[in-house]
């Protein structure tokens, strides 16, 4: 029995590794960076938290999905095909507002992770600031985060893949994707300037 | 007198198998005496025993119980399953095109914001 079980071990310990092991490599390898956007300060004292994670068969079905759709234009499908992830966190605050310090470990965590400050802002009445962080890989910029804060939300977007950035203009100014029924009241803002023009 | 029923017993079978063959009186007698030689075994009554597994199929069998589960979690949909799929298909959609939307916005204010000093100098 002893000699049977013995070259039995390995193969059911085999068996295991490459049933659980390859299935979990890349999706560890996307996970980590999802996990580096986990912010515990801020999500304790928030009200509402949305957390987006977008990778892999997940981004591709949404993309494809999004592209079916009569209003995207051919620029802005060009620039959803490149994308290999997509992370959202948004902190939404009812009663107290978001301090600086609260913020920091956002901003922190980009530029601890490679990221570069591009354009920051910061209204000196209004508790308001704006970031934007690129990131590069072999001089070519490989993904953008924004980071916005305000009395009452916190939120940071960041992209993963290469940037078509008046795709990405032309997507905030309302054209290139349809606009949807979204909560926020952000978006509600474009929709609102889309139908101005 | 009473005789027991003894048909049933393999010595009794035996006896009448090799009548029926015409075997030989020699081999008949030697069989017959190694029949009785044997001594009687007791009889056991019939034990429940647990399937003894051996180690390696207990890993393999939970690898595949594993891997299925895999499977039905993060496999191509099912036909069992197709509106549950959509609408998770829905939902990434909304939520790709939201926040490509927020950095849109985002990135045209931050533009904004970097351009408007330089706008306020051509001004003066």
């Amino acid at each position: 029995m002893t000699r049977g079980a013995l070259p039995k071990i390995p193969v059911g310990l085999l068996a295991v590794l490459l049933s659980v092991g390859a299935g979990t490599a890349l999706q560890a390898q996307e996970e980590a960076s999802g996990s580096a956007l986990e912010f515990a300060d801020l999500e304790e004292k928030a009200d509402e938290v949305v957390k987006v994670n977008l990778w892999g068969r997940s981004l591709d079905q949404a993309r494809r999905l999004l592209s079916l759709r009569k209003s995207v234009t051919g620029p802005v499908k060009s620039f959803m095909g490149g994308l290999t992830a997509v992370y959202r966190r948004t902190y939404r605050f009812r009663g107290s507002s978001p301090s600086e310090d609260d913020v920091a470990p956002v901003h922190r965590r980009l530029t601890e992770d490679g990221w570069v400050p591009l354009i920051e802002t910061e209204d000196r009445v209004k508790p308001e600031s704006l970031s934007v962080y690129s990131y590069y890989e072999d001089e070519q910029v490989a993904g953008i985060s924004v980071v916005s804060s305000d009395a009452g939300e916190v939120t940071l977007v960041k992209i993963m893949g290469p940037v078509d950035f008046e795709a990405l203009s032309a997507i905030g100014s309302g054209v290139g994707l349809p606009l949807m029924n979204l909560g926020s009241t952000e978006i509600e803002a474009i929709g609102a300037g889309a139908g101005e023009k | 007198m009473y005789r027991p029923d003894n048909s049933g017993l393999p010595e009794t079978a035996l006896r009448r198998v090799l009548a029926r063959r015409r075997a030989p009186a020699s081999l008949r007698g030697r069989v017959m005496s190694s029949i009785r030689a044997e001594p009687a075994r007791p009889v056991q009554a019939a034990r429940f025993t647990w399937p003894r597994l051996h180690a390696g199929w207990a890993i393999g069998t939970c690898a595949a119980a594993v891997a299925g589960l895999l499977a039905l979690l993060v496999g191509p949909p099912g036909q069992d399953r197709p509106d549950a799929e959509a609408a998770a298909v829905r939902v990434a959609e909304l939520e790709l095109a939201e926040a490509l939307q927020l950095a849109g916005l985002n990135w045209n204010k931050a533009q904004e914001a970097a351009l408007s000093p330089i706008q306020g100098n051509h001004d003066d």
